[in-house]
């Protein structure tokens, strides 16, 4: 995969199972450089995500999503779309979608942007653990968000853009 | 009767939702926000060592993680009985008046600004960050963006982390300026004064040319005759940092002046069974309803408050901008609660006038930024402004420094009951009808929107998924039909 990548894990740390992303963004970062990914870790979303995606070729977002038609756990991957109808937490709802929108407004370097969800029961609430099920699972997750985003890597994207 | 429920609010933090009761002829008899969701965070933070409550309480709200970081620092302050040295009293100023600088700018061109650069009663699909950038152009649009990021990545340089930072301690901050760090804040004070200049350009250009929008501004559907608070210095200018709060009447008299450690003698708050928000009030005045006048103890916060409590502005051309807007609007205080998108931008002066200011005082240049705490704690309060208001963090602990109790009041909150009259005015000024279009709905929205509230602050949680549904409910609450937006 040629070109600048982003893996840009986001989360919050007070916010339960919200801090998933952040949890898995640590556990790969050494693996996903590897593979020429630069890593962003952060604990923002909104119009904050226009730093971590400009610059970049290709841009993977993995963060949590909370969906009840999908098991907790349940690595997606998501169309812009997709994410928005099933996450709107973001400062002042301006969240993923409305930052590469913004960003193709401007005309400013939008790279391919690839959203993994990680399904998650509860996001919402004030706590600094996340839940049981995703305890137990998060060895199995990290793997297969891995997998999503090594995967990518090796298919040809650019006809793939999600946006 | 029939009741209309908004729900969301869009482009605001955290969930809120309006509930419009219409009467059998189809006009608003009363509107009301709710914010749903329970207050935690005091509880969450019991136990947990007081010196992490600058980087706990950061993570509150995803827009004003810096707000909560330097309220939560001062309280340490106060908690350990240490004074800060002059210099980093300064640094930790300078990084908060760029955190200013940025997040009025947010505010200006992407939250508020829909409303008034695109137009208010602009289709909603326009009234987004797409139509302001439509509206101002894309070489602005990029400038805006741009700015705003080398805003965020000078203070980083200053503060550690541009998102959460990490630099407020007790009796100071963590680290020294260094020589290269303050020549790139520097370069980039110039541009946010610069930028800030054009900004109230780009308001008169685009906003105060236009009758209609200056109409609407100052129309009786947007004016409340309330109280006013906001921090100041001893000459009664605006401070976002320190200072004591002032509070003025509806007709601009000083009502109170007051150190921070006095404010449960000054505000009480009222419960309403319909929301989990409190409303603070003027306790010497009392709660008389949801009413304005000197009688209702009913006070607003956030940047046309802060200008109306202020005697001046401590900066040349925040001052001159500061007495336009006073001189345009009728004189002080102003009343019309759309006048604080206006002030904001005097404020976003002032922020990069003060950036400047900062920035050539040697004593940034110090290794000397922190004094050591040698005190027992016991109870820390502490306040700023925030770009929404008055912030106020008040924590109690055991002589470990462990949280036993913590309180905040949050500028929403304060806003609380002057939102709950805006909201309940517009929807009787703008509602008429069974046909509530998307246009009178915004004009109810804009009521609040001013105010850029933060109910993820207000009520210390995150918000959830966020569609958009207005239902329509007979007098006996019945279910008369569902309109959804962006769901």
């Amino acid at each position: 995969m040629g070109g600048k990548n982003a893996a840009i894990f986001i989360g919050n740390s007070i916010f339960g199972d919200d801090r998933i992303g952040l949890i898995v963004g640590s556990i790969l970062r050494e693996k996903l450089e590897e593979l020429d990914f630069d890593v962003h870790v952060i604990e923002s979303t909104g119009f904050t995500l226009l730093d971590y995606l400009e610059g970049y070729e290709r841009a993977v977002i993995v963060d949590s999503v909370c969906s009840e038609r999908n098991p907790v756990g349940q690595v997606l991957s998501l169309s812009l779309e997709a994410f928005s109808s099933v996450k709107s937490g973001a400062p002042h709802f301006s969240g993923v979608p409305e930052a590469v929108e913004l960003m193709r407004g401007l005309g400013s370097g939008l790279p391919h942007v690839f959203i993994v969800g990680i399904n998650v029961r509860d996001p919402y609430h004030l706590s600094d653990e996340i839940s049981d099920e995703l305890k137990c699972t998060v060895g199995a997750i990290s793997k297969e968000v891995y997998v999503r985003i090594r995967d990518l890597a090796r298919t040809e994207i650019a006809a793939c853009n999600c946006a | 009767m029939r009741e209309v429920v908004i729900d969301p609010i869009t482009r605001l933090e955290g969930h809120g939702k309006i509930v419009i009761v219409l009467d059998d002829a189809g006009s608003c008899s009363r509107a009301y926000m709710q914010v749903p969701e329970l207050r935690g965070f005091e509880r969450f933070v019991q136990g947990r060592p007081a010196e992490d409550m600058p980087q706990i309480t950061s993570r509150i709200c995803g827009v004003c993680p810096m707000a909560h970081h330097m309220a939560s620092t001062k309280a340490l302050d106060d908690l350990y009985k240490v004074a800060p040295p002059e210099s980093s009293k300064k640094i930790r100023e300078l990084a908060y008046n760029i955190f200013m600088l940025e997040d009025h700018a947010l505010h200006v061109y992407i939250l508020g600004g829909p409303d008034f650069i695109v137009g208010p009663t602009a289709p909603k699909a326009e009234r987004n960050v797409l139509g302001v950038i439509q509206k101002v152009g894309l070489e602005v649009g990029k400038k805006v963006i741009s700015t705003r990021r080398r805003l965020r990545e000078a203070n980083a340089r200053i503060v550690g982390k541009a998102i959460h930072p990490v630099f407020g301690v007790a009796g100071g901050v963590s680290k020294p300026v260094s020589h290269d760090d303050l020549e790139d804040v520097k370069a980039v004070a110039k541009d946010g004064l610069d930028f800030a200049l054009f900004t109230l350009k780009v308001f008169k250009d685009l906003v105060l040319s236009r009758k209609d929008y200056v109409d609407l501004i100052t129309s009786e559907a947007y004016t409340h005759r309330t109280y006013y608070m906001g921090l100041m210095d001893e000459k009664n200018r605006v401070n976002f940092y320190d200072g004591k709060i002032r509070v003025v009447s509806p007709k601009g008299v000083q009502f109170a002046k007051f150190d921070v450690h006095e404010y449960q003698e000054h505000i009480a708050e009222h419960v309403e069974p319909w929301t989990y928000i409190k409303f603070p009030f003027l306790k010497s005045i009392g709660w008389n309803d949801f009413v304005d006048g000197e009688k209702s103890g009913i006070f607003s916060v956030a940047p046309l408050a802060r200008l109306n409590a202020a005697d001046a502005m401590a900066t040349p051309n925040a001052q001159t901008a500061y007495e336009e807007m006073f001189r345009t609007l009728g004189g002080k205080p102003v009343h019309h609660t759309l006048a604080n998108h206006w002030a904001r931008v005097v404020e976003m002066v002032y922020a990069a006038e003060r950036i400047q200011e900062l920035v050539t005082d040697g004593d940034l240049l110090t290794d000397k930024v922190r004094n050591i705490p040698t005190a027992l704690p016991s109870t820390g309060i502490g306040v700023v402004e925030a770009p929404r208001g008055t912030l106020i963090h008040h924590y109690e602990t055991d002589e470990h420094g462990v949280i036993r109790k913590a309180n905040m009041l949050v500028a929403t909150q304060h806003n609380a009951a002057r939102i709950a009259l805006s909201v309940d005015k517009a929807a009787k000024a703008f509602v008429k009808g069974t046909e509530v279009n998307d246009g009178m709905l915004n004009m109810v929205e804009m009521a609040f929107r001013a105010y850029d509230p933060c109910h993820a602050c207000g009520t210390h949680s995150l918000p959830g998924s966020m569609p958009f549904e207005v239902q329509f409910y007979d007098e006996r609450g019945n279910l008369l039909g569902v309109r959804r937006r962006g769901v």
